[in-house]
């Protein structure tokens, strides 16, 4: 019961002393210049452009798909580690 | 989840309950069970390759697949199931992006621009490691669990903001973007980074390749640094000086260029060609 209260009080510590501004929106809704900042930590600044590919991204799982059916059989493997002198072997 | 927490019968009046709130949330996160790494990790690469195309004939993708499996097999965690999968990830002129990264469960993207800079198998190798790296010691999962407190904190806080400027609530409302956004800006914490390179060439050589390759890779990043190609990578690692240096120390005290290593510049050429 002391604990989470404590953790409220404690955030409660944190954020009084936060400055939090509201962001400014672009056209894809992402935030520009503003910031949202916590203690210096995570806030979406999408200043970064993978990032912001992401943020406006649909997930593609049959592409997922096809990552995890590539096959490279045990035989495969080990023709290219000892074509290549490879492989927990070569040394 | 059953709340513990006090909710005095003034808070509304003074926006507490906003604060109690917050409080749970935190709570909440801390208490939260590991997350499932699989599933976890299979979600937030569905949003990668959302975001950047697949890219690559389907025999260069094998052929990174076998590299980064023969890196993979001498990790420290050599049973999960890795993936690997070429991308496509260009900027708004349309050049193309410079950069590998990882989701949890063993999912490992490189771009189109890295492989285009690259010179041997064993540079790949070198950055491959260094993503098997992250999956392997969890970097990710640790950085979620962080970002899940962050969230809590950070929605919470800008509730509060919001309302307090008028300008209404729910300014940030996902938490999923908000850590895929942490990951291209910030990166994982730099001692992950630092670890990470260290696993790198130490797999590399377990694996018979050239752990000197992925300092040259570094060289590379180093020679490039202020490239607008090349601005997430630096900005989500250590500087690249900073990382040479410790891997040369490293392979100092460990010997790990002792031995026959292998480069395989051919083999690089032949199979990366036309990429």
């Amino acid at each position: 019961m002391t604990k989470p209260l404590f953790a409220s009080l404690s955030v409660f510590a944190l954020l009084s002393g936060l400055s939090i501004n509201a962001m400014a929106q672009d056209e894809d809704g992402l935030s520009s210049s503003g910031s949202s900042q916590v203690s210096g930590t995570a806030g979406v600044r999408g200043g970064d452009v993978m990032g912001r590919a992401l943020l406006k991204a649909y997930p593609n799982y049959s592409a997922v798909s096809k990552m995890e059916n590539r096959h490279v059989s045990k035989d495969q493997l080990n023709q290219f580690q000892k074509q290549g002198k490879l492989g927990r072997d070569s040394q | 989840m059953t709340s513990f927490l006090v909710r005095p019968a003034f808070a509304g009046f003074l926006g507490l309950d906003k604060v109690v709130n917050v409080g749970e949330k935190v709570v909440k996160a801390q208490a939260a069970p590991e997350p499932d790494e699989a599933t976890m990790g299979r979600d937030l690469a569905a949003l990668v390759l959302g975001a950047f195309p697949p890219a690559g004939s389907e025999a260069l993708n094998q052929y990174v697949s076998k590299v980064g499996l023969t890196v993979a097999q001498v990790s420290s965690r050599p049973n999960v199931n890795y993936h690997f999968q070429v991308v496509d990830a260009r900027d708004a002129q349309g050049n193309m992006i410079v950069n590998a990264f990882s989701c949890p469960g063993g999912y490992i993207f490189v771009t189109r621009g890295l492989l285009s800079q690259l010179k041997s198998e064993a540079e790949l190798a070198g950055v491959l490691g260094h993503e098997i790296a992250h999956v392997a010691d969890k970097h990710a999962l640790k950085a979620i669990k962080k970002s899940q407190t962050t969230a809590a904190l950070t929605e919470a806080g800008a509730d509060i903001a919001a309302d307090q400027a008028g300008v209404g609530g729910g300014l940030i409302k996902k938490i999923g973007p908000v850590f895929v956004n942490h990951l291209f800006e910030k990166g994982f914490d730099r001692a992950d980074e630092y670890k990470a390179d260290a696993a790198a060439i130490q797999y590399a050589a377990k694996a018979g390749y050239d752990p000197k390759a992925f300092i040259s890779f570094l060289n590379l990043l180093k020679n490039q640094e202020g490239g607008r190609n090349y601005s997430t990578i630096m900005r989500t690692h250590p500087k690249p000086q900073d990382r040479i240096d410790r891997l040369q120390s490293l392979m100092a005290s460990k010997n790990l260029g002792s031995g026959t290593k292998q480069i395989l510049a051919n083999r690089w050429q032949a199979n990366a060609s036309g990429s």
